[in-house]
């Protein structure tokens, strides 16, 4: 935790929920926004209203910026097992293509609780069969408890999925001499 | 991997991500449900695969199914404007109806001449025999017609031109301002449908006959009365 004006708001992964650092990873993709703006939109989220900091200079909210950011160098330990009203979840570094299927709707469509989705994919309840696993709604009852979780747990399996996606090429037609890939013609 | 197959791949989505796509053209290729596969089984195939993504040869078979391909300067009015419209929809994936369309049969005549099959058929139901065909054998017409089109839209293009807006009335800034000037209307959307519509004078029971005739024949006549301003 970190005190800014009187106030202590979570800054490390272990402290953030899944939902908290699915937000703060908006603001900090969004290209909208100057450092400065996506701070004061980062902090108001965790509780420091923005009118807070009207009365602090650019130096001193530049160097509050930096203290924020600071993390120490931390491994995150995989959690692969979960229980949760009464039910077991286990969860493996392992992606099917249906899986993947799933994570990369998710990661592209970039939904409200996207990761705590991602994450809801792989961990899977230990009484369920495949069928369940995969629908809608158990899907969105797993994202809703894994949100509440510390953001720790979802960096091991989002380092696992960023090394699995990277071998899957971007869909693309090679060669030929058409000009004529698209489909689509303008005249 | 046959004009069918192509054509399904061509339909997928490709917003869906790259995972979703290589799923797709491997169930297409294959018939297998690779759902349950892990992902580093599925990048093993598709590199088996990559062929299949990659556009395919320029070169097209004159013959296929029995069928010959009708050379692009004999096209009737009518088959120009189907053919127009399926490449400006998509002509990856209206790719089975443009062949069904260039692709005819024929006999000969008494006097030894090639008489082409009229434009008469189920255009839906021909596409669907040419689906087994070889994408290799035909996706080149993609190309021929591309090129007719462009080399028929310059010898025409002052017929294709949009025609000067009237000049607004004297101490007017532009014809909006002028009481007198109609708003033009937008006729694009219309544009074959208005041509036969004049071609015919308005009788529509004509209508079948204008579109049968060759487009070359037609486009000189309407160059003619362009140009006679008759």
């Amino acid at each position: 935790m970190i005190k800014i004006l009187d106030r202590e708001i979570p800054n490390l992964i272990t402290e953030l929920t899944v939902e908290q650092f699915e937000k703060l990873t908006d603001f900090n993709s969004d290209t909208t926004l100057d450092p400065i703006e996506r701070h004061l939109k980062i902090f108001e989220y965790l509780g420091i209203p923005e009118n807070e900091f009207n009365d602090v200079d650019v130096e001193n909210f530049i160097d509050i910026i930096r203290q924020f950011n600071e993390h120490p160098n931390m491994t995150y330990p995989t959690v692969d097992t979960l229980e949760h009203e009464g039910y077991t979840y286990k969860a493996e570094m392992k992606m099917t293509v249906r899986d993947s299927k799933l994570i990369e709707k998710y990661s592209i469509g970039k939904e409200k609780g996207y990761i705590s989705n991602i994450l809801a994919v792989f961990f899977k309840r230990e009484d369920l069969g495949p069928v369940e696993h995969y629908t809608d709604a158990h899907i969105k009852h797993k994202s809703k408890f894994l949100a509440k979780l510390p953001a720790s747990i979802c960096i091991p399996y989002i380092s696992f999925i960023s090394e699995k996606i990277r071998a899957q090429a971007t869909p693309k037609l090679e060669g030929g001499d058409t000009g004529a890939v698209d489909g689509d013609s303008e005249n | 991997m046959t004009l069918e197959q192509w054509t399904e791949i061509a339909k997928i989505d490709k917003e869906q991500g790259s995972i979703h796509y290589n799923s797709e053209v491997l169930y297409i290729l294959t018939d297998v449900d690779v759902d349950e596969l892990d992902i580093e089984e599925l990048t093993q195939m598709i590199d088996q695969c990559k062929w299949a993504t990659s556009e395919p040869s320029s070169q097209w078979s004159r013959e296929v199914d029995g069928m010959v391909f009708k050379p692009l300067n004999k096209l009737t009015l009518y088959e120009y404007i189907d053919l127009n419209y399926f490449f400006n929809d998509n002509y990856l994936i209206n790719l089975p109806y443009i062949c069904a369309i260039l692709y005819r049969q024929t006999k000969e005549n008494e006097w030894g001449e090639v008489v082409w099959e009229p434009y008469e058929y189920d255009c839906k139901l021909r596409a669907e025999r040419l689906m087994d065909v070889p994408i290799t054998d035909v996706y080149g017409v993609i190309r021929e017609f591309l090129k007719f089109r462009d080399q028929f839209l310059t010898t025409y293009t002052n017929l294709f031109e949009d025609p000067l807006p009237p000049e607004p009335a004297e101490g007017y800034d532009d014809e909006e301002d002028d009481p007198d000037t109609e708003p033009e209307k937008d006729t694009s959307k219309w544009s074959w449908e208005l041509l036969i519509y004049n071609l015919c004078n308005g009788d529509l029971s004509k209508s079948d006959a204008i579109g049968g005739l060759p487009l070359y024949y037609v486009f000189n006549m309407l160059g003619m009365k362009k140009e006679l301003d008759i």
